[in-house]
């Protein structure tokens, strides 16, 4: 053998043994590339699984349609639970769907799968067909999301649909409920308005003959000085009396519809100095007559309202208070309740018994004769409007010394 | 000083509001002389006639009037190049916010709400007495 023959051996068996190397990196780069595949591929297959679980058992209805006919090739068990239908699977959605016809649903989905664009639908309102010849309103938001192939073409779209009907049922009633509310609140306000006006006409139209029956009665007596006997004099005050009375509860009407009608903005009221202006003008017998608590709040509130129902009290206090043993005494407390304050005045008098507390609070009702005590039976009343009116309540108690105690809450801050 | 005498116009349609004010007149020894009218309509009659004298009127007038009220009264009167300058004071019982504006956009020289006693409006008819007597009038 040559030595050129020899070399060429030589360089071949190296090929070959290169070759070899070659060979068996590449079986074993095969391998494990199968391997990785076969990985992959059940990694596929979990989440192929994992996502039919989620579609199975999701609550929103999902199916998809296949094709130009948009044939419905899947559903999920919430569609055959929600949009019933049985037997849908495998007919073109117009088919299943005839009572969409006049919906623009089709023309709808026919554009998705045209543009390839997705569709999102909110409360979108389709009369649906879930058994046969039961057509119902119903509410839907939903997805149309079209699935390309690998060629771009849109060959499925994916349907993500959840049912609102009940929710926007509830809705329209709420909103068609707080506007029926708004139409009687104005109503009401109205006849409110109405009334109020109503009462002061009344009120003026009353008081001017009554202002004549005063005048004449006194004319009368005063021209009749000394042919007058002690009757008929008694006679001519319970006359006037009488007018009198009828004058108050003129005013007390006025005063009651008029209540709370004040539109007046919440300002700072400090109501120590509140209640000690009311004691001086109710001209209370002395300084030690009313007994006012150190702790008595500054609110921020409608001063001529909580004015008034303080007055009210005030007033009550003093003329049901005893006269006897060392003269009227009011006392007037505070305490914090929450967001509101409540108030207690409570005087010496006779106390009002647990079976008249609920007259105490209708309008026209006195609990003495009225010839021999003044009053119309409009404080009690008025506050009571006036309170509720401002969010609080109210109510009658007997103090510990027998006398009455009127407590009334009222918010800290009006808004 | 010299007493001035005021003629003085009631336009008041209530018989007993009249014999109110010239009783309160009487008690407190008012002799100004005083005219009555029933209602708007005839006390523009009376003022365009010549039986009130011409000096030193003062209308004294009620709001609330059968035919012509106090306000459609008052607007006539300011309307009259003769009568424009008249002193008027309105004797109500309306102390609605309307009419206290109505009033005085036509130049009333008061508005007093009748008081309730008769004691309290003797009181302010010698108030009133006493204060025109001191007024200077067109």
């Amino acid at each position: 053998m040559s030595a050129a023959a020899q070399d060429e051996i030589d360089s071949l068996r190296a090929r070959v043994a290169a070759l070899e190397q070659l060979l068996e990196v590449h079986e074993r780069t095969t391998v494990e590339q199968a391997e990785r595949l076969e990985q992959a591929l059940r990694d596929v297959e979990a989440e192929r699984a994992r996502l039919q679980e989620l579609i199975r058992n999701s609550p929103a209805v999902m199916a998809v349609y296949h094709g130009p006919e948009d044939v419905i090739t899947a559903v999920n068990p919430a569609w055959e639970r929600i949009v019933g239908k049985a037997g849908v699977v495998g007919k073109p959605f117009r088919e299943a769907f005839p009572e969409f016809a006049e919906s623009g649903l089709f023309e709808l989905l026919e554009a998705v799968r045209r543009t390839g664009e997705p569709y999102v639908g909110t409360e979108v309102r389709v009369p649906l067909e879930r058994r046969d010849g039961v057509v119902e309103d119903t509410c839907w938001n939903f997805v149309w999301q079209p699935l390309r192939s690998a060629d771009g073409a849109v060959e499925d779209i994916l349907v993500h649909a959840v049912e609102v009907t009940e929710q926007v049922r509830a809705r329209d009633e709420v909103e068609a409920r707080s506007e029926e509310m708004a139409r009687l609140a104005r109503s009401l306000a109205r006849s409110n308005r109405e009334l109020e006006q109503f009462a002061y006409i009344a009120a003026h139209d009353l008081k001017s003959p009554l202002r004549g029956i005063a005048n004449l009665s006194e004319w009368i007596e005063e021209d009749l000085a000394g042919a007058m006997n002690p009757t008929t004099q008694r006679q001519m005050e319970l006359l006037r009396g009488r007018v009198h009375r009828m004058e108050e509860l003129i005013d007390g009407i006025r005063e009651y519809t008029r209540a709370g009608s004040e539109g007046a903005d919440a300002e700072e009221v400090d109501t120590a100095d509140l209640v000690g202006e009311l004691g001086r003008i109710l001209v209370l017998p002395d300084e030690s007559a009313l007994e006012v608590s150190a702790d008595l709040p500054t609110l921020r509130t409608h001063r001529s309202a909580l004015r008034q129902v303080f007055f009210h009290l005030l007033d009550n206090a003093r003329k049901h208070g005893s006269p006897a043993e060392g003269g009227v005494r009011i006392r007037v407390e505070a305490r914090r309740e929450g967001s509101l304050w409540e108030f207690r005045i409570e005087d010496n008098g006779p106390g009002i018994p647990p079976q008249y507390r609920a007259k105490a609070w209708t309008i026209f009702q006195t609990l003495r004769r009225r010839d021999h005590f003044e009053g119309a039976g409009i404080g009690l009343p008025l506050v009571r409007k006036i309170v509720e009116q401002h969010g609080g309540s109210v109510g009658i108690e007997t103090a510990p010394e027998g006398g009455t105690i009127v407590r009334f809450t009222w918010a800290a801050r009006t808004r | 000083m010299i007493e001035r005498m005021t003629n003085i116009l009631l336009v008041e349609d209530d018989e007993v509001d009249v014999m109110n004010v010239r009783r309160a007149f009487l008690k407190n020894n008012i002799v100004n002389p005083l005219w009555e009218a029933g209602d708007g309509v005839e006390g523009l009659q009376m003022l365009r006639g010549s039986e009130i004298p011409r000096e030193r009127r003062l209308v004294l007038l009620d709001l609330n009037m059968p035919r012509m009220n106090g306000i459609e009264f008052l607007t006539e009167l300011r309307a009259d190049p003769d009568l424009a300058p008249t002193p008027v004071v309105v004797l109500t019982t309306s102390d609605d916010e309307r009419d206290r504006v109505d009033a005085y956009q036509l130049n009333v020289a008061g508005y007093i709400l009748k008081p309730l006693t008769f004691g309290s409006f003797v009181e302010a008819m010698a108030r009133l007495d006493r204060y025109w007597s001191l007024v200077e009038m067109p």
